[in-house]
């Protein structure tokens, strides 16, 4: 059974608590995302120009992060949705089982 | 028609559906506490969307926004970056606090705070750096409400007049619907000023330059390629620097989760399920920041000079030869921003001084309804206080808005450790936030003893996480029935 759910939720410890990997995963995404912003990351495509679609380089660059926030923020709510269900249909399993 | 009767006919037929769409609702949920503060835990995801959504879109966002743009180029996306991040503590903080609050009844962020550490103080300390901090904030939306109007109506009402009007619009749905009322009225002002932002913010630019790209490459031929490299100028035109730049937006992003009245919203929720989703489509309310920032640059060109900056988007309203139902529909949507943040406040503002702080600090448990007609009161009075502000003392408020960032971020620390730390105690968390402040409130009367040119909060927050780590671990852990309930 151990195994079983051990497969069904991939996780990771640090410090004594159990994480997730869906979640892992978002972290080292949003330390990235927060890099992207401020300096060192933002002051590399901090610059006027080029110009994309219209936008300063340090404008399209601030929305292009918006928009992979989004997508980031999307990942971990539905990889979050599968994992808190299989954790509940495995709890269930137990509660039959025993 | 006059244009200005046409322009204040609209105004006037949008104050009265926010105030149907704010009393309407509160006839439902049940005159309980619970009620009143959370919604009796019912919002689902569409309101509580907007309730989110709308405290980024106040009066500071609507005016200050293209005043920033205008003013100091690409300094304003600091308004857009820090909200990127800053809301995703959120997505882990708030469920929890909302099966507690299920679970305990708690209503409020420091009810929370101080049950795990077990401290009156503390909740006494945050409800009074809550309304401290939120009555100003109220000033300055009542501010915006009544200049707009003042503007758009060429003088004929005063801004006494308008920000009174307009706020009262906004007292009695408060005061009837609670929570209720500022979800539905939020709902159907966030909707209507995103439609605007996003008309506004490509008509002006092609109206003006025949588009986005030129209007761009219109202020870089003129020689201001310095506004559209990040990080922008300061207030005085001189460029801003990497470090004031990356510490503000993170003081503010660390700050933005736990600002009191939109961490309890967390509280307000139907399921668990439908306030990560709310969370999770937080960005989509944030891209209307972009529109709202390229009104501010298409006026670097056309109207230079223009002082106060916040004012250049009424003023470029006034310039253009605009149909009157539509510079009509942009008061309203002004007074929309304006109005969506001042209700959550003024609700959160007394919600948390009675429970948080007059309830603490009686020798009874106040009664239900004893408690939740304080609360109206306190409504009413901080509404009043903050009328007065707005109308007779001139001082900076936006400074000391700005400013209380760095006291807000102080109680990350603590509500991190509450949910994450099972070693964090009492002394810790109250040395730690004790500290933080005063650390906070040093290096911002102080400014030139500051070894970096970081933001005041970052030595807030280090001298914060030092004391709560130092002092927890020196002393005796919390019991573990306490400990236990928050952090499992």
């Amino acid at each position: 059974m151990d195994s079983e759910k051990q497969t069904k939720t991939k996780s990771f410890r640090l410090f004594g608590r159990v994480i997730p990997t869906n979640r892992v995963i978002f972290f080292i995404l949003a330390i990235f995302i927060q890099l992207s912003v401020i300096w060192p990351l933002y002051a590399v495509f901090s610059a006027a120009e080029p110009f994309i679609l219209g936008f300063p380089l340090s404008f399209a660059w601030l929305i292009s992060i918006l928009l992979f926030t989004f997508a980031t923020m999307i990942f971990l709510y539905i990889t979050d949705n599968r994992r808190i269900e299989q954790q509940a249909s495995s709890s269930d399993e137990l509660e039959e089982e025993a | 028609m006059e244009p200005v009767t046409i322009i204040l006919l609209v105004v006037g037929g949008y104050l009265l559906i926010s105030l149907l769409t704010g009393i309407i609702p509160g006839l439902r949920v049940s005159s309980s506490v619970t009620g009143y503060v959370a919604g009796d835990r019912s919002m689902n995801v569409l309101i509580l969307y907007f309730v989110i959504g709308a405290s980024i879109f106040s009066s500071f966002a609507f005016l200050g926004g293209p005043g920033w743009a205008y003013s100091r180029g690409a300094a304003a996306f600091y308004i857009i970056a820090y909200g990127v991040t800053g809301i995703i503590p959120l997505y882990f903080f708030g469920p929890r606090a909302w099966r507690l609050g299920k679970k305990y009844g708690y209503v409020t962020q420091a009810e929370l705070l101080a049950a795990r550490f077990d401290s009156k103080l503390m909740s006494v300390m945050l409800a009074a750096l809550s309304v401290v901090v939120f009555i100003p904030y109220l000033t300055i939306q009542m501010k915006g409400a009544g200049y707009v109007l003042n503007v758009i109506s060429e003088g004929m009402i005063p801004e006494w007049t308008g920000a009174g009007i307009t706020y009262g619009v906004v007292l009695i749905y408060v005061y009837f619907s609670g929570v209720m009322g500022v979800g539905w009225s939020n709902a159907f002002q966030g909707m209507f000023m995103m439609v605007l932002a996003w008309v506004l913010g490509l008509y002006l630019p092609n109206a003006l330059y025949g588009g986005v790209g030129p209007m761009f490459e219109a202020i870089m031929d003129a020689g201001n390629a310095a506004m559209l490299q990040a990080p922008g100028l300061l207030a005085d035109g001189t460029p801003w620097n990497w470090w004031g730049f990356s510490s503000a937006v993170v003081v503010s992003a660390i700050g933005f989760s736990v600002w009191p009245h939109f961490f309890m919203r967390s509280f307000a929720a139907k399921s668990e399920k439908s306030l990560r989703l709310s969370i999770i489509l937080y960005p989509t309310f944030q891209i209307f920041l972009i529109p709202i920032l390229l009104i501010g640059f298409a006026a670097i060109m056309l109207y230079p000079g223009i002082e106060p900056a916040d004012s250049i988007l009424p003023y470029m309203l006034m310039q253009l030869e605009l149909p009157a139902v539509v510079v009509g529909l942009f008061c309203a949507g002004t007074l929309a921003a304006s109005m969506s943040s001042g209700d959550a406040i003024l609700h959160s503002a007394a919600s948390v001084g009675v429970r948080d702080g007059i309830a603490q600090m009686v020798r009874n448990p106040l009664k239900d309804t004893t408690e939740r007609t304080l609360i109206r009161i306190l409504v009413l009075v901080i509404g009043l206080i903050a009328y007065f502000f707005a109308v007779v003392v001139d001082i900076s408020l936006v400074a000391l808005l700005l400013a209380s960032y760095g006291g807000v971020a102080q109680i990350f620390p603590v509500v991190f450790a509450m949910f994450y730390w099972k070693r964090a105690t009492k002394a810790g968390a109250l040395s730690g936030l004790i500290g933080g402040m005063a650390v906070n409130m040093f290096f911002l009367s102080y400014p030139e003893l500051k070894l970096w040119p970081v933001h005041e909060g970052v030595y807030g927050l280090a001298v914060n996480v030092l004391l709560l780590v130092v002092v927890s671990l020196l002393t005796k852990p919390d019991h573990p029935d306490r400990v236990e309930k928050f952090t499992c």
